[in-house]
């Protein structure tokens, strides 16, 4: 498809500066937050879906750049829209269309400066993140990812009269901040010296091999305290719950995907020359994330900790399927590099949407019921029908059950670990299956997860007693989950499509692709090597489940009779059931805390036996404050601490400093 | 094997599986009542029980969802799909292609995620035990059966189940003592899902040390 006058780089730009007016406008509209949320928010979901448009285009168009007035006189912004650029383009616009979709409802309440403020902050974030993904140049991709870091603190502190999250906020822009640092050296160490900081000269720049190394750590590194990586994934369990519910799913949706690209556009596509190494400890750290991020997960009892957290284990799920590329791409085999970059870039957008509808859900049982704390909720299932059935895809989706969209990129990924016998390096061929062990058991610990948060929040009895029956989200709320649920099923039982457009951006990536079968089996079934190894076809799943379903429910009903009466729960005979007696969140994790009890840091008070009010606490947390951050900071206190001794408050010692330094540089600037 | 004789042979395995299910359960039971000297009561037991239970009402909890009324049916489903996919009586089955052996493991998942959720649903306290038990030997066996799969599939270089069948039935006798590890963990993995002892004990009438029986006791 091709207009004469438009290409996808120009569309990509004109709609991210959109997305920058209508925030203004936003804060231009302070008084009418009916406006705001009528006509702004919707027309920010609308760019969205043009934007989504816009990427779908450009994976298939050739690459198209552009350079922007702005700027410094002698550097100006350059931009330029590629095929993985599309596709994360395609995500954003994609999620974001549910998540503005969903906010125009969510934001209805607030008033006042409060919203103006939030619509900027909101509306500057979405646009920082599109620049950031069509960025060509150092320059401009440090200027909008830092500009995404601040607009997002300022979301994440919405409400700072609660001390709690102006913390969460300091802890998100400190490890950004830490990143970015990172992610500032690795520019200039890819510039080989040449001080032309465009993309295009950093990848013609050859780098000696040690020095390719430290641009990988450090990129890994700085990308990774964006992406959530162990151990700098502290940030996450904290800022995203502090966030409002529509700015939780963006972050966790999206924002953390960019780190995704700008990892995936610096070791590929930058840096070029892959090693094997390196994908090793890419897929390491991705399965001990993964393991890690769903243990922590099965613990909290606070629901937006908890997709947190899941959101930490998908960050290490994909980079386990990019991991396992790295890994067959530096030994030389690229079919199956291809197959688990797919496999990585088709989880970051199925979890972009099912934990994007996670999230919207969580808002939405917040804002129906005030609760955030699962211990409290229960059979939200009859004052919320339509947000648990969505809660339920999403739940469903997020534990890789077929036929949805989670169990696709899981299946993609375990292909891509199955291609193991490939390799020359029996320990790297002995770890691969270790890894999808981890993956296997991170998947199905994932589900114990959601049964636990579905089942204790939706289902049972009320453990709270409401002074007003809760209300069904408002429509454009159920809107939104509504199209994040509907993504869900299409990546789910349509996967050939994806899979194309993935084809397509890997080939423009690494210039290998997936071969002739793959794309030759048709929209059924999903073939990512050849038919005789593996096939998947999620529609003749469901078909089969749902005629299954159908039949015996008619066979039931008319061969034998159809009654249904109605009676009291039977619970072994017991006669007394209050809500105390069922699980809570913590009681459900009680499994998990016996058998993993080394991951965890449990401190128990036990009272003793003749306590008149007893009382039992427990407290789980993560050793990673405590092994790494809590020394770092008290070090870094000390340190200051002397040095601060410099400061003697006194002129005449100034004075001395001054005189000092002049005669040092006299004697040694000869 | 042409198309028409696969079609036969997915219908008589679809079929003739289900309907063959009670009497294996009926002749294990026989088996543990001969072990414990008593006369037992027939290996045709489970489907007059089974005949017995689809002429009684179907009896609801008052505050039973309508995911507790779908559970039994998806249930029923995605069983039925996985016994038309496991080659018993052919390999060539039509049915074969569309799910491989991690989305067998993936269908089992689905059954347990839905039960445990219906064992939650009415909210009483065995309800809610036996579904955290159940996820909990879930989530151990799963990984499990997923990686004894696997190992089949490394040695045949195929997730798909008639290939890894034809692959290893056509070798040579050759040990591959990873098989043989694999089947060690296959059969624990049996005892532990079906449940025998030492993981379960199935017959058991103490509530508290029920798994599967405490999660559908509604």
């Amino acid at each position: 498809m091709d207009f004469p006058l438009v290409r996808p780089i120009e569309a990509a730009v004109t709609l991210s500066v959109i997305w920058i007016g209508l925030g203004l406008i936003g804060l231009a509209f302070m008084r009418k937050p009916r406006l705001i949320t009528g006509v702004v928010f919707p027309a920010g979901a609308l760019v969205s879906l043009l934007l989504a448009a816009t990427g779908l285009w450009a994976i298939g168009a050739p690459a198209s750049a552009a350079i922007l007035p702005a700027g410094l006189p002698e550097l100006p912004f350059h931009v330029r829209v590629d095929a993985l650029s599309g596709f994360f383009l395609l995500l954003l616009g994609g999620v974001s269309f549910g998540i503005s979709l969903f906010a125009s409802g969510y934001f209805r309440d607030t008033k006042g400066t409060a919203l103006a403020l939030l619509t900027l902050q909101y509306h500057v974030f979405l646009a920082s993140m599109g620049f950031v993904l069509i960025a060509d140049d150092a320059y401009l991709f440090m200027i909008t990812w830092e500009s995404m870091a601040l607009s997002s603190y300022f979301l994440v502190t919405t409400e700072h009269h609660d001390e709690q999250n102006r913390k969460a906020g300091f802890i998100y822009l400190l490890v950004a901040h830490i990143g970015a640092l990172g992610i500032l050296l690795c520019f200039g160490v890819l510039d080989a010296g040449n001080g032309d900081y465009t993309f295009d000269a950093l990848r013609r720049a050859n780098l000696s091999g040690s020095w390719a190394t430290v641009a990988f750590v450090l990129a890994f590194f700085g990308f990774g305290a964006k992406a959530g990586i162990l151990p700098l994934h502290v940030w996450l369990p904290e800022a995203h719950p502090a966030a409002p519910s529509p700015v939780s799913a963006l972050m966790s949706g999206i924002m953390i995907k960019t780190a995704i690209y700008g990892m995936v556009r610096v070791i590929y596509d930058l840096i070029g020359e892959i090693r094997w190494e390196w994908g090793l400890t890419v897929l390491l750290f991705g399965a001990a994330t993964s393991l890690f991020g769903v243990l922590f997960a099965l613990m909290q009892h606070d629901l937006k900790r908890l997709l947190a957290y899941h959101s930490v284990e998908n960050i290490g799920i994909i980079l386990i399927g990019i991991g396992l590329s790295m890994v067959f791409i530096g030994s030389g085999h690229p079919a199956a590099g291809v197959l688990g970059l797919i496999a990585g870039l088709y989880h970051t957008l199925n979890h972009a949407v099912f934990k994007g509808l996670l999230f919207l859900g969580a808002g939405a049982i917040l804002k129906s019921t005030g609760l955030r704390n699962l211990n409290e909720m229960g059979g939200l299932i009859r004052y919320l029908p339509h947000t648990a059935v969505y809660f339920l895809v999403g739940a469903l989706a997020i534990s890789a059950l077929p036929p949805l969209n989670g169990f696709v990129s899981e299946w993609l990924t375990f292909q891509a670990s199955l291609q193991a016998p490939l390799l020359q390096s029996s320990v790297v061929r002995s770890l691969v299956p270790i890894v999808a062990a981890v993956l296997a058991l991170s998947g199905a610990l994932t589900g114990m997860c959601f049964v636990k948060v579905y089942g204790i929040a939706f289902l049972g009895q009320h453990r709270h007693e409401f002074a007003v029956r809760p209300r069904e989200a408002s429509r454009w709320e159920r809107a939104g989950m509504l199209w994040l649920t509907l993504a869900c099923f299409t990546l789910g039982l349509f996967p050939v499509f994806m899979l194309g457009q993935l084809n397509t951006v890997s080939i423009a990536l690494t210039g290998a692709g997936l071969g002739w079968e793959p794309m030759a089996s048709g929209w059924l079934w999903l073939v990512p090597t050849t038919s005789v190894q593996a096939s998947y076809s999620p529609v003749v799943v469901l078909l089969v489940i749902a005629a299954v379903f159908g039949l015996t429910f008619v066979v039931v009903r008319n061969v034998y009779h159809g009654r249904l009466r109605r009676a009291d729960p039977w619970d072994c005979g017991f006669p007394e059931q209050t809500s105390r007696m069922q699980d809570t969140a913590d009681a459900f994790g009680q499994p998990i805390r016996f058998i993993f009890a080394l991951v965890f840091r449990i401190r128990r008070e036990i009272p003793r036996a003749d306590d008149p009010h007893p009382v039992f606490r427990q407290s789980v947390e993560d050793r990673h404050w405590y092994g790494l951050y809590f020394p770092i900071a008290r070090f870094t206190e000390f340190l200051s601490g002397h040095i601060g001794k410099v400061q003697q408050g006194r002129i005449s010692v100034y004075l001395l400093y001054s005189f000092l330094t002049l005669i040092a540089l006299l004697v040694f600037a000869q | 094997m042409n198309v028409a004789s696969g079609i036969v042979f997915q219908v008589l395995q679809s079929v003739l599986v289900v309907l063959i299910a009670p009497l294996m359960l009926g002749w294990v039971n026989q088996c543990r009542a001969w072990l414990q000297n008593k006369s037992g009561a027939g290996i045709w037991q489970p489907y007059k029980v089974l005949n017995k239970l689809f002429h009684k009402d179907a009896v609801l909890a008052h505050n039973a969802s309508p995911l507790f009324r779908a559970t039994p049916y998806i249930l029923f489903g995605c069983m039925w799909l996985a016994v038309g996919i496991v080659p018993v009586l052919a390999t060539s089955l039509p049915f074969a292609p569309a799910a491989d052996v991690i989305a067998l493991v993936g269908l089992f998942a689905l059954a347990r995620v839905f039960v445990s959720l219906a064992g939650m649903d009415v909210g009483t306290s065995f309800g809610t035990l036996g579904a955290r038990r159940e996820m909990m030997i879930g989530f151990l066996a799963e990984p499990a059966m997923l990686m004894t799969l696997f190992t089949a599939s490394l040695i045949s270089h195929s997730t798909s189940l008639p290939t890894i069948v034809e692959t290893l039935g056509q070798r040579d006798l050759v040990i591959y003592p990873s098989l043989a590890f694999a089947a060690v963990a296959f059969l624990m993995v049996l005892l532990a899902e079906n449940p025998r002892i030492p993981i379960h004990k199935p017959s058991t009438h103490h509530e508290l040390t029920m798994i599967h029986q405490a999660m559908i006791h509604e």
